[in-house]
């Protein structure tokens, strides 16, 4: 057999996470536009955009993770929390300072600040740290458990 | 879905590992584990890697009988 980047249930998993993030990608499309109707514009156009996508971004990543497909056979996630740890932590400190500060708020006249971008960015490299560390100690126990 | 306990056995009678046995056949150990658990039906492809691994024949793993 070829050896594939993904296995066939890893694939699978992936086409089903990939189909959930897109129906919510829909529903955020839809939900976006019925907030800007009835109560008038949150955020600049860009960090609209970056929401919308990061959200079912944020969702296909975690949940590939707990199931074993975001990663194939091949690869090495250490690299990758290497990474995510420069991220969160990049996006923590260029955030964190200013959630109190008057001169450089993150709500600016009734919209979200395009400062907060580094606090998302932070939460998604949290959030798939996390759920990659609680994925490797639940695969761990079952190879400890025996086969 | 039911636990494929054949393949079970079948991999224990060769002193295979899930991990073992998932490498052989080019896939990844909780692939293996969702197969013998019953949780995902495998393409034939991957049904006849299993079976040239194991040393048997479709029927011996895969087929079930009608009750």
């Amino acid at each position: 057999m070829k050896k594939a980047r993904y296995d066939e249930f890893q694939i699978s998993n992936r086409h089903r996470i990939g189909f959930q993030s897109f129906i919510l990608a829909m529903i955020l499309i839809g939900l976006n536009g019925y907030i800007k109707a009835g109560y008038g514009i949150w955020a600049s156009p860009l960090l609209e955009a970056f929401i919308m996508v990061w959200i079912p971004g944020l969702y296909f990543a975690v949940m590939s993770i707990s199931k074993n497909a975001y990663f194939s056979k091949n690869d090495y996630p250490i690299a990758l929390v290497f990474l995510l740890g420069l991220a969160a932590t990049m996006g923590v400190f260029s955030t964190v300072p200013f959630i109190f500060s008057e001169e450089y708020p993150l709500i600016e006249n009734g919209q979200l600040s395009d400062r907060i971008m580094g606090l998302l960015i932070a939460i998604i490299s949290v959030g798939m740290g996390v759920a990659m560390i609680v994925r490797r100690v639940l695969n761990r126990r079952v190879d400890g458990i025996g086969e | 879905m039911n636990k494929n306990l054949r393949l079970k056995a079948a991999r224990a009678a060769k002193d295979l590992s899930q991990a073992k046995l998932a490498n052989t056949v080019g896939v990844t150990r909780q692939t293996m584990n969702a197969i013998e658990n019953g949780d995902y039906n495998p393409s034939l492809n991957l049904c006849i890697a299993i079976c040239k691994a194991l040393d048997l024949t479709l029927n011996d793993l895969f087929w079930e009988e009608s009750k």
